[in-house]
C-alpha cells in the first residue's frame, strides 16, 4: 500500500494532519521564507543553530532567489527541486522544506534530519568473540557503511542503493567489491530485491528470506551477521552483502552449509587450533542432531547394541520411569526448548537465574521423581549446548528444529528411521540453492580446490585463492610471500 | 533440442565415479560370497578378478559407443533409434527402461527385506515403505544434479564406514584359509564367475547418464577407477568372508559380511551390523533414484512424457509390484530374473552395439 | 510461468500429505515392535542339561528393581528337545525374555556327550545373538553351576571368569565365532572352556575336547596352556613344571609365566605318512623358584630354558597322542594339511590322523630381569 501526493499542496495538507508537522513563516527573511519539517524527524538544534542564526545574520541582505539560500546556510547537501515524489521522500526522512512562498511548487530541502533513537555502542552482542575485534553495526546505515569503510578503503567497494518497501521507503545497499565478485551475482540480487514487494522493511533478516531460493526449507540459506570483521570477509571472497536501513545484520551470500560453522576467530588462532575449533563445531552439530534420537532408538529397538559395562547403569537409570523413552525425550527436549526462549525473552540477569532453576533444580526433581532418567538428561543438555557451538544463530535454531522430527523417525523405525531422517536432510541440502548455487560446496558437488577453508581452516600460506565456486572475477586474494624457508635443521 | 545440455542440469566427470560405484556396489556385496564361493572355493577372489576384467573391457566398449554419438543424444534411447530403427529400437528401448525400473525395484525390496530379516521381524512393511517412496520421489524429483549428489554422499559415507571396519577385523582373520592357490578346475572358477557376475552390474547406467557429464573425454578415466575400486571392494569383502569363516561354515551363512561386522565392539556400541545396516538405507536410496532417473528420463525422450509424472507412474508400480512380490521366493525368483538381465544386457547387447558402432564408423569413412 | 501463490499453495498441500501421511505411519506402526530395555528381560546366562531324555534348560535373568544392586532370577524349564525351551521359559516370566544380551551358554557334561549341534546351530541363525557369546562346559550339571553364582549378584560372572583366564590365564581365547569356525571348518574340531563345581564355587578346570559335536574328553589347566600355544600365538598363561622326575616335594616345581609366545607351523614331509613340524617362540618369566635354583651365570640360565623347553616339547607331544588317540583335532592338524595339499579330503585324512607326526620345537628364552632381585 502506498499514498503518494500529487503536488506539493495535497502533501502538506496531508502532513499538517499530524501533531508533530510544523510550518512556520520566517518573518525575519526578506521576503518571508516558509519552512515546513515534522519535528520528531530533525534535530531540533541543527535547526536553531545553524538554520536559524545563519539566516538571522544574513537579514539585511535581500534574497533574489531560493537558490541564494545555499549561500547563507551552512548546511551541506540542499536540495532545490520541484519533483514532488523527492520532496515527500526527503521530508519524511527529515528535512526541511523551504518555500519562497506558500504558492511556489519548488521548494529547498535542507537535511536536518536527527540521529536521536539509534544505539550508540556498537559491540557486538549476539556474536560474541573472545579474539579479534568487538565492533558490530547498529541501526544506522552510514554508520555501518562508515565501519565499512574505515576498514576497506578502496574505491572499488561499491554499494548500491534501492529503495524497498511501500511505507517504510527504506534505503537497501547492496554492497561488492567492483572487479572481485561476479557481475552475475549482483545482477541476480538486485533483480530479487528490486522484484520485492513489501510494506516495511523492519530488518535485513526479512530481505533474507524474501530474496531465498527455497521459502520452505528451514536451512538459512545466507549468512545474517552483525560483525565487520565477518562481512568484510565475504566481500574479500567474492559474496554479495546487502543491509537496510535501521538494521544492524547484513546479509552476505551465496553461502554454502560449512560458512555457518565458520567463526571468525578462526582466523585470528593458529591454524591447527582453528582447524580444531571448526571440527569440534560440526561434531557438535552432527552430535545435537541425533544424540537424543539414538537414545530413543536404541532403548526402544536396539538393545543388543549396548554394551554389557552401559547396560546395567541404563537399565537401572531408566527402572522406574513411566514413559516410553520417546516421551520422556520429547518432555526434556521441550522443556530444554522452553528454557532457552523464555531465557531469551527476560532480561539478561533474569536469564540467568532461570537458567539456574531450570537447568540444575528441574533436572534433580525430574530424575528424582523417577519422570526421566540421568542419563537422558545428561544426553538431552549435552546436545543442547552442543547446538548452541554454531556461530550463526539461525543455523542453531535450524539444527534445534530438525532434532524432532528426528526423534519421532527414531521412535518409529529405530536406527533405519534415524536414517530415513538423514537421507531426507540429505537430499534436502542437496537440493537446496543459494543464490543458484549448490548449498554443499565443495563436498557436493566436489571441488576439491575449495577445501583448504571449509572443514578445516588452512595456513594461510594456502587460502589465498577465492572459492571457486562463486566464479569471482580474479582468482587471488593476496600473494603469499615465503618469509621464512623451511630448511633442514641445523642447516642455513 | 539444443546443442548442449545447460550446466545447470550437469555434473563434473569425477562424478561418474560416484555414481557408478554406488550403482555398482550394491546390497549384495553384504550378501555375495555364499554363491561365489560354492563353486570356486578359497579361489573365489579369482573369478572375481576375471569379471573385474570384463567389466574393464565392457566399459571400454561403452565409451567407444557413446564417444561416436551426438554429445547431446549419446543414451541408449537414441542409439537404439539410429541403430534399430523406430520400431524395432522404441521396443528396445521400452525394455532397457523396464530393466532399470526392475534393477531399481529390486534393491528397493531386497534392502526393505533384509530390514525386515534382520532388524525388525515383526514389523508391518507398509509404512516404512511409503515413506521409502516419499523419500525416493523427493530424490528424485531433484534432477539429476540431486541423485548425483545423493551418490556422492553415500560414496562418502561408504568409505568412512568401511575401511575402518574392515581393518578392526584383521585380528579375526584366518589367513590359512586361502591356501592351496588354484585349487580348483577352470570350469569351477568360470561357474563362479558366472554367479560373481550376477551380482557386480550396475556399470550400465553410463548408458543413461552419459549426456549429463561435462567435458565427456575427461570421464572415461573415472568409470575405470569407480569399476577398479568397486571391484576391490567386493574382492576385499569375499575375501575378509572367506578369511573369517572359512568355507564351511560360508555355506551356511545369508548374509557373510553382516555377520562378521557384528563381531567388533566400540566403547559405545557394539553389534555394529545394526549400524552398517541403517546406513546402508543411503546407498540403496542413490542407486534407486540413479535407476529411476534414467528411467523418467529415457521415457520423456521415447514418450514426450513429463519426467515427473512418470516418476508418480513408475513409484505407483513399485507400489503394486510390491502387493504381488510379497514372499522371499517371489523376491529371490525376482532378484534372479533381473540379475540374468543384466548379464545379458551387459554381456550380449553392449557387445552388438559396440560392433554395429565400429562397422559404422567404418562405412562413415570409406 | 506459474504464479508464485500457486507455487506456494502446491507446496502446502504437499507438505500437508507428507504430514499425514507421517502420522498414520506413527499410527500403524505404534504397535507391536517395541522392546524397550527396560520393559523385558534380557538373557544373560544360559545352560543346557540332560535329565534322562528330557532337557533342561536353566537362564539367568537380571533383576534390577532394587537400587544398585543386581539380583539373579533363575527360570528353569523342562521340555522334550532343547527347540522350544525359550518358548516355555516365556511362560514363567512376567516380561518377554529376549537374547539379544546372552553372553553365555552353559552345556552339562550329559547334554556335551549326547551332542550340542542342534544348539550350535540354532545360535549361529538366531541374528540376535551375539557372536561374542562364550560357550563352556559344566564337569557336572549346568544348572548346578549357574544357580552358584547367585550370591555374586553379577549375571555374567561365569562370563566374566572365562574371559579373565582367556586374557591372563591359561585358556586359549575362544567365543561362539570361533568356536563355531571349528565346528564347522574341515579338519579342526571344537573345544570349549571345562568347568567345574569346588567346595560351593565355579572353578576352570581345563579344557573339553569334541569330536564333531559330541563331547570326548577333558584335559587339565595345564594342557589348556598347551593347547593355547599350540594354536595361537598368545600371551599370559603359566605353568608349574616339576624339577624332578619322581618325588617332587612342594618345594621342587619352578612357576614359570609365558609373556608371550609365537606359532608357526611347517609341513616337513607329505609321504608316506605327514610330518608336521610345529615351531614355538616363547619368552617365559620365572614367577617362583626353590632357593637352589640360582641364576648366577648365563649358563644356569640356558640350562633352566632348556629343561623348561623339554619339558613344554613333552607336555605337547603327549597331548597331541591323546588327541590322536581320541580321533579329535583342536589343533587344527587337518585344516593345515587341507591348506598345503591339493585335493584333500577329510575322510582320507581322518584315516591317516593316528599316523601323522607332529614335531615341535620350542624356542624359549628366560627373560630375567636382573633389576628386581
Amino acid at each position: 500500500m502506498s499514498v503518494d501526493a500529487k503536488n506539493l499542496e495535497q502533501l502538506l495538507s496531508m502532513s499538517q494532519q499530524s501533531g508533530d508537522f510544523a510550518t512556520n513563516t520566517l518573518s525575519f527573511t526578506q521576503p518571508p521564507l516558509k519552512i515546513s519539517y515534522y519535528k520528531t524527524l530533525i534535530d531540533g538544534k541543527l535547526l536553531q543553530q545553524h538554520f536559524m542564526s545563519a539566516l538571522q545574520n544574513h537579514n539585511e541582505i535581500e534574497l533574489q532567489r531560493l537558490e541564494d539560500i545555499r549561500a547563507f546556510l551552512p548546511i551541506d547537501g540542499i536540495e532545490i527541486t520541484d519533483k514532488i515524489d523527492v520532496i515527500q521522500s526527503k521530508l519524511l526522512k527529515g528535512h526541511a522544506i523551504v518555500q519562497w512562498n506558500e504558492l511556489d511548487p519548488t521548494c529547498a530541502l535542507v537535511p536536518l534530519a536527527s540521529k536521536d533513537g539509534i544505539r550508540k555502542t556498537n559491540e557486538t552482542e549476539n556474536e560474541f568473540s573472545i579474539l579479534g575485534p568487538k565492533v558490530g553495526f547498529v541501526e544506522d546505515l552510514d554508520t555501518n557503511l562508515h565501519l565499512l569503510r574505515s576498514q576497506m578503503n578502496v574505491p572499488n567497494l561499491i554499494a548500491k542503493e534501492l529503495m524497498i518497501g511501500s511505507i517504510s521507503k527504506s534505503k537497501v545497499m547492496i554492497l561488492y567489491l567492483d572487479g572481485v565478485t561476479n557481475n552475475e551475482n549482483i545482477a541476480k540480487v538486485e533483480k530479487r530485491l528490486s522484484a520485492i514487494d513489501m510494506d516495511v522493511i523492519f530488518d535485513t533478516l526479512l530481505l533474507d528470506q524474501l530474496i531465498a531460493d527455497n521459502s520452505l526449507s528451514p536451512f538459512p540459506l545466507f549468512i545474517a551477521t552483525e560483525r565487520r570483521d565477518r562481512v568484510i570477509y565475504s566481500l574479500l571472497l567474492g559474496q554479495v552483502a546487502i543491509i537496510s536501513e535501521g538494521s544492524p545484520y547484513f546479509v552476505t551470500g551465496p553461502s554454502t552449509l560449512f560458512d555457518f560453522f565458520v567463526s571468525p576467530e578462526d582466523y585470528y588462532l593458529p591454524w591447527v587450533l582453528g582447524s580444531f575449533f571448526r571440527a569440534i563445531r560440526i561434531f557438535g552439530v552432527i552430535f545435537s542432531l541425533f544424540a537424543s534420537a539414538m537414545y530413543v532408538a536404541i532403548t526402544t529397538y536396539h538393545y543388543e547394541v549396548i554394551p554389557r559395562d552401559l547396560l546395567v547403569r541404563l537399565i537401572y537409570s531408566r527402572q522406574n520411569v513411566p514413559f516410553p523413552p520417546v516421551l520422556e525425550v520429547m518432555v526434556l527436549e521441550t522443556t530444554v526448548e522452553f528454557l532457552r526462549e523464555a531465557g531469551a525473552r527476560l532480561p539478561s540477569r533474569i536469564g540467568q537465574t532461570l537458567g539456574v532453576v531450570g537447568g540444575i533444580i528441574l533436572g534433580t526433581a525430574a530424575v528424582e521423581a523417577a519422570l526421566t532418567s540421568n542419563i537422558l538428561i545428561i544426553i538431552v543438555s549435552l546436545s543442547a549446548l552442543a547446538s548452541f557451538v554454531t556461530p550463526i544463530y539461525k543455523m542453531s535454531s535450524t539444527i534445534r528444529f530438525l532434532r524432532f522430527p528426528i526423534i519421532l523417525l527414531a521412535d518409529f523405525w529405530g536406527s533405519v528411521g534415524i536414517f530415513f531422517g538423514v537421507g531426507f536432510l540429505l537430499v534436502h541440502i542437496t537440493r537446496l540453492r543459494s543464490l543458484g548455487y549448490p548449498y554443499t560446496v565443495p563436498m557436493y558437488p566436489l571441488r576439491l580446490k575449495d577445501f583448504s577453508d571449509s572443514f578445516v581452516r588452512s595456513s594461510l600460506q594456502i587460502t589465498n585463492m577465492r572459492p571457486s565456486y562463486l566464479k569471482p572475477v580474479s582468482n587471488i586474494r593476496y600473494r603469499p610471500k615465503k618469509v621464512n624457508k623451511k630448511s633442514d635443521f641445523n642447516e642455513e | 533440442m539444443s546443442n548442449a545440455i545447460s550446466e545447470k542440469f550437469t555434473v563434473s566427470p569425477i562424478h561418474l565415479f560416484f555414481i557408478m560405484y554406488v550403482s555398482i556396489v550394491d546390497i549384495s556385496i553384504l550378501s555375495f560370497q555364499r554363491e561365489v564361493a560354492m563353486d570356486a572355493g578359497q579361489d573365489a577372489w579369482v573369478s572375481i578378478l576375471l569379471v573385474w576384467l570384463s567389466s574393464h573391457i565392457l566399459v571400454w566398449m561403452m565409451f567407444k559407443i557413446l564417444s561416436n554419438q551426438n554429445p547431446v543424444n549419446a543414451d541408449f534411447v537414441s542409439i537404439n533409434y539410429a541403430y534399430f530403427g523406430k520400431f524395432l529400437g522404441a521396443c528396445m528401448n521400452q525394455a532397457i527402461i523396464l530393466y532399470f525400473v526392475l534393477t531399481a525395484f529390486v534393491m528397493y525390496r531386497i534392502y526393505l527385506e533384509a530390514i525386515l530379516v534382520l532388524i525388525f521381524p515383526t514389523m508391518s512393511l507398509w509404512p516404512i515403505s511409503l515413506v521409502f517412496i516419499v523419500l525416493i520421489y523427493y530424490a528424485v524429483s531433484g534432477g539429476f544434479q540431486t541423485v548425483a549428489g545423493l551418490c556422492f554422499w553415500a560414496f562418502f559415507i561408504i568409505v568412512i564406514l568401511f575401511p575402518p571396519l574392515l581393518v578392526l577385523l584383521i585380528p579375526f582373520l584366518h589367513p590359512q584359509n586361502l591356501l592351496p592357490f588354484f585349487d580348483h578346475s577352470p570350469m569351477q572358477i568360470l561357474k563362479s564367475s558366472h554367479q560373481m557376475a550376477l551380482n557386480f552390474y550396475g556399470a550400465e547406467v553410463l548408458l543413461g547418464i552419459y549426456p549429463y557429464i561435462q567435458t565427456q573425454a575427461k570421464s572415461q578415466k573415472w568409470a575405470h577407477i569407480a569399476i577398479g575400486s568397486a571391484a576391490l571392494m567386493f574382492l576385499v569383502a569375499m575375501v575378509v568372508a572367506l578369511l573369517y569363516f572359512g568355507q564351511d561354515q560360508l555355506h551356511h551363512l545369508v548374509w557373510p559380511t553382516l555377520k562378521a561386522i557384528g563381531m567388533l565392539e566400540l566403547p559405545l556400541f557394539q553389534r555394529l551390523e545394526y549400524l552398517v545396516l541403517s546406513v546402508w538405507l543411503l546407498k540403496t536410496l542413490a542407486s534407486v533414484g540413479v535407476g529411476l532417473w534414467i528411467s523418467c528420463h529415457s521415457l520423456k525422450k521415447l514418450w514426450r512424457t513429463k519426467p515427473s509424472n512418470n516418476l508418480v507412474v513408475i513409484l505407483l508400480l513399485f507400489i503394486i509390484l510390491q502387493l504381488f512380490i510379497k514372499d522371499p521366493e517371489q523376491i529371490i525368483t525376482a532378484k534372479m530374473l533381473h540379475t540374468n538381465i543384466g548379464v545379458y544386457f551387459a554381456y550380449i547387447y553392449i557387445p552388438i552395439v559396440f560392433i554395429i558402432t565400429m562397422v559404422r564408423k567404418k562405412f562413415s569413412k570409406g | 510461468m506459474r504464479s508464485k501463490a500457486a507455487v506456494r499453495a502446491r507446496c502446502l498441500s504437499y507438505t500437508g500429505c507428507v504430514g499425514i501421511l507421517v502420522l498414520s505411519c506413527f499410527l500403524i506402526s505404534s504397535c507391536g515392535n517395541r522392546r524397550i530395555v527396560d520393559h523385558i528381560k534380557l538373557i544373560q546366562s544360559a545352560g543346557y542339561d540332560l535329565d534322562g531324555k528330557r532337557v533342561r534348560s536353566t537362564i539367568l535373568i537380571g533383576d534390577y528393581t532394587e537400587k544398585e544392586k543386581t539380583n539373579i532370577k533363575i527360570l528353569s524349564t523342562e521340555s522334550v528337545s532343547s527347540m522350544d525351551t525359550m518358548q516355555r521359559q516365556n511362560t514363567k516370566s512376567n516380561q518377554s525374555l529376549h537374547t539379544g544380551q546372552m553372553r553365555l551358554v552353559l552345556f552339562g557334561k550329559q547334554f556335551a556327550k549326547q551332542g550340542i549341534g542342534s544348539v550350535l546351530d540354532r545360535l549361529f541363525h538366531d541374528q540376535f545373538i551375539s557372536s561374542r557369546l562364550r560357550l563352556a562346559v559344566s564337569g557336572t550339571n549346568a544348572a548346578g553351576l549357574l544357580s552358584s553364582t547367585v550370591n555374586t549378584h553379577d549375571t555374567l560372572f561365569i562370563m566374566n571368569m572365562v574371559e579373565q583366564n582367556e586374557e591372563w590365564g591359561n585358556l586359549p581365547k575362544l567365543n561362539l565365532q570361533t568356536s563355531l569356525y571349528n565346528y564347522y571348518g574341515a579338519g579342526r574340531d571344537l573345544f570349549l572352556p571345562y568347568l567345574i563345581l569346588e567346595g560351593g564355587t565355579v572353578k576352570i578346570d581345563g579344557i573339553a575336547l569334541f569330536k564333531d559335536d559330541k563331547f570326548a574328553t577333558n584335559v587339565d589347566i595345564r594342557d589348556a596352556f598347551v593347547l593355547k600355544l599350540l594354536t595361537e600365538n598368545s600371551r599370559n598363561g603359566s605353568i608349574l613344571m616339576p624339577l624332578k622326575e619322581s618325588d617332587a616335594l612342594p618345594d621342587d616345581y619352578i612357576l614359570m609365566r609365558s609373556i608371550a609366545s609365537k606359532r608357526t607351523i611347517q609341513l616337513v614331509s607329505q609321504e608316506p605318512a605327514p610330518v608336521i613340524l610345529i615351531k614355538i617362540k616363547m619368552k617365559v618369566s620365572v614367577r617362583e623358584k626353590p632357593e637352589y635354583i640360582r641364576f648366577e651365570t648365563k649358563e644356569d640360565i640356558s640350562a633352566l630354558e632348556r629343561k623348561l623347553a623339554a619339558y613344554l616339547v613333552k607336555k605337547a607331544e603327549d597331548f597331541i597322542s591323546l588327541c590322536k588317540s581320541k580321533q579329535v583335532d583342536p589343533i587344527g592338524l587337518g585344516d593345515f594339511m587341507r591348506s598345503k595339499s591339493r585335493g584333500w579330503n577329510e575322510k582320507d585324512f581322518q584315516a591317516s590322523y593316528p599316523s601323522l607326526k607332529a614335531k615341535i620345537r620350542i624356542d624359549l628364552k628366560i627373560v630375567q630381569s636382573s633389576l628386581s632381585q
